[in-house]
């Protein structure tokens, strides 16, 4: 890779939000997939929030059956947004609309989860552009 | 000789009452013209109220104002910046954290493999970056400096009277050097030697770019309004301005640390591929 290739790459990359360690290239962001599954795990930790989510046959679509590492924020920044550690637990039946991984692999980075109760809870300050009662079936 | 002493005591009283009446007179003169005096000073000031300093204290988190739906979207509503010299200055470098080592392997990685994803750094964003983050800001008002910690590594120190270090003396840093003053409802920041950072729509950072921030808290004191305007003659063709808009939290939200050590590996890592069940 040539000089000037390098440094499109890196201002390309540049271009976005300066996170402190951790980018989203191996995610597809602007793909919103609705994964509706059960609760197996909720790690409330740093650097990252993950649900371990256990999509079951039948589901409306397909490609999201078997078991996700959903990825969300920090807690600092999930707490800002209404999060506990108690928001989830083992067994919960959620709806949750992530980004998925552009190689295939069983992972997503969270947009917002929708809650037994039909409660949504972001897990940052992204919101998205249409009525969100449209978006997630 | 007692009619004497009687006569003495007698005058001695009408002279002391003398001198008391006399007092008296002087003290509500005095009085009197102290009272004049008062109330033509507090006429005088009534018509000149000493400025007000607009209560910014609070916690903000920013906004994803138009619904973006992405970090990638958020940065899109930003103007872009009239750039007169597109190679000059950088966006990048002032922030030590982010823009560098975040792409994978690119790799598929199978159940319990996790992935490295990024360079694990911990350091601050600075100005702008700190802004740009969902981390809350805390802004903590005093009289001689204006504080502004975000819930990442990095604070920031405005100076908010003439007592401030020589700036020129100074060396370019993530967060710059900053002065502050209020201008009606508005908390007024001007900051230079900032080494660098991602500016909103395009915008770079050189040796001798100014910045001014603007804080206002919009009416319902529930959004704080933050106004961006970057100039460098060297760089820009005229001055860089966008908004962005932060909701304020609750008096009782807790400010929560951001938890980052760069010497763990946990720090770089992110998805897990669990086993299949």
């Amino acid at each position: 890779m040539n000089v000037t290739k390098f440094a499109a790459v890196i201002l390309g990359l540049s271009a976005l939000p300066a996170l402190a360690h951790h980018g989203f290239n191996m995610f597809e962001m602007e793909k919103d997939v609705t994964y509706d599954g059960v609760v197996l795990e909720f790690k409330w930790e740093n650097p990252h929030a993950h649900v371990v989510l256990k999509v079951p046959p039948g589901v409306a679509d397909a490609s999201t059956v078997g078991t996700w590492d959903i990825e969300g924020a920090a807690t600092n920044i999930m707490s800002h947004q209404g999060w506990t550690k108690a928001t989830l637990k083992p067994g919960d039946h959620i709806k949750a609309i992530a980004h998925p991984m552009k190689d295939g692999s069983k992972g997503a980075a969270l947009f917002y989860v929708i809650l037994p109760d039909g409660k949504r809870m972001y897990q940052d300050i992204a919101r998205p552009k249409t009525d969100e009662s449209k978006q997630a079936k | 000789m007692k009619s004497g002493v009687i006569m003495q005591i007698k005058t001695h009283s009408r002279r002391a009452a003398a001198r008391d009446l006399a007092w008296r007179l002087r003290e509500k003169k005095t009085f009197g013209l102290v009272a004049f005096a008062t109330a033509i000073l507090c006429g005088a000031a009534g018509s000149a109220q000493p400025p007000s300093v607009p209560d910014l204290n609070g916690a903000y988190v920013l906004e994803d104002v138009e619904g973006s739906g992405s970090w990638t979207g958020m940065q899109t509503r930003y103007p872009k910046a009239d750039l007169l010299n597109p190679q000059a200055g950088g966006p990048g470098g002032g922030g030590r954290g982010g823009g560098r080592g975040m792409a994978t392997d690119g790799k598929p990685h199978g159940p319990g493999e996790t992935y490295v994803v990024g360079n694990g750094g911990c350091g601050t964003s600075g100005v702008p970056g700190m802004y740009s983050r969902s981390a809350a800001i805390s802004i903590v008002q005093g009289k001689d400096a204006v504080i502004m910690a975000a819930e990442v590594p990095g604070a920031r120190h405005i100076y908010m009277s003439a007592k401030h270090p020589d700036f020129s003396a100074l060396p370019r840093s993530a967060m710059g050097y900053s002065t502050g003053h209020y201008e009606g409802d508005s908390l007024v920041i001007d900051t230079v030697k900032l080494a660098g950072g991602m500016v909103a729509g395009g915008g770079r950072i050189g040796p001798d770019t100014h910045l001014t921030e603007k804080y206002r808290l919009l009416p319902g004191g529930k959004r704080l309004e933050l106004t961006f305007t970057w100039s460098d003659p060297s760089i820009y063709r005229k001055p860089h301005t966008y908004q962005m808009f932060y909701a304020k939290q609750p008096a009782d939200s807790v400010a929560l640390e951001e938890w980052c050590d760069s010497s763990d590996p946990r720090q770089k890592e992110s998805i897990t591929p669990p086993p299949q069940q």
